[in-house]
């Protein structure tokens, strides 16, 4: 069981209580609960607020594939993951995001929420913008996105919608494969 | 043809609306249209590298929220997204 969303803050706002509604499940004997909440210092710059920014609809793939690829790598057993990102101003000491999992055993659970919030900083399009006590503004360097797509794709796709090709990544199939997300990327 | 360019994170500060508009005369690919938002820039705000330099770090998205190689043909009018480099969480 999988949620995930962008929530526009000035709108709605991110709750523990709707977190721990979603993941309660009497298959599962170990929950973990991710809070991410803005700090007041970052690069000896006293911090009051962060703008995040966000392409909601490649954020919500992004935690899709992110949550998927967790349970194919991991291996879990009984995954459920809410999954929940703040877009606009949030204060200090407010929460910018919500990881909250749960799995049958304890040792998952950490794997699995550690998983989920690392690849989040590698690949999900949110940006900061960091708000000062002097009231300077500054967006944040992020992490360039690579666009060696084929065979990114390759492994997203094919790791959590087939289980027969796993062995055959550098084979004809991974080769056929790169060919035929080139041409998938192209719109010709 | 029209191409709509939509603004994220730091390419936000381009300009005041969320989406630019780029005028383009024949198809072209992704490192067309960027080298068409340089040129865009370069009128703009001139000798702002800083704005240059965020789209040459770059990546793009089509309609289908499909980040795109720089060699995805543009034949037609459509949105694209422009995506600075990431760090939420």
């Amino acid at each position: 069981m999988f949620h995930c969303d962008v929530v526009d803050v000035a709108k709605d706002k991110i709750t523990l209580e709707k977190a721990q509604q979603f993941i309660e499940s009497h298959k599962c004997g170990a929950s973990l609960f991710f809070v991410g909440t803005v700090r007041d210092n970052n690069n000896d710059k006293t911090v009051t607020g962060i703008t995040y920014d966000s392409h909601d609809g490649m954020v919500k793939k992004s935690f899709e594939e992110i949550f998927h690829e967790a349970n194919k790598t991991l291996q879990l057993q009984h995954p459920v993951a809410f999954v929940e990102h703040a877009k606009g101003y949030v204060p200090l000491g407010g929460i910018s995001v919500v990881i909250a999992v749960a799995c049958k055993h304890r040792a998952q659970v950490y794997e699995f929420s550690r998983y989920i919030i690392e690849e989040i900083k590698k690949r999900t399009p949110i940006w900061k913008k960091e708000h000062y006590i002097n009231e300077e503004t500054s967006w944040l360097d992020g992490k360039k996105i690579e666009v060696k797509q084929s065979i990114n794709k390759y492994f997203s796709y094919h790791q959590w919608s087939s289980s027969s090709v796993h062995d055959s990544r550098f084979g004809d199939k991974f080769i056929f494969s790169i060919f035929y997300n080139c041409t998938r990327s192209n719109n010709t | 043809m029209k191409i709509k360019i939509e603004l994220f994170g730091a390419a936000r500060d381009f300009a005041n609306d969320n989406i630019l508009e780029l005028k383009i005369e024949n198809q072209t690919d992704i490192k067309g249209i960027r080298e068409n938002l340089l040129e865009w820039l370069k009128k703009e705000h001139p000798n702002n590298n800083n704005y240059s330099n965020i789209v040459k770090n770059s990546a793009f998205c089509n309609e289908n929220n499909e980040i795109v190689h720089d060699d995805y043909l543009v034949s037609k009018e459509q949105k694209l997204c422009i995506i600075p480099p990431i760090g939420g969480g």
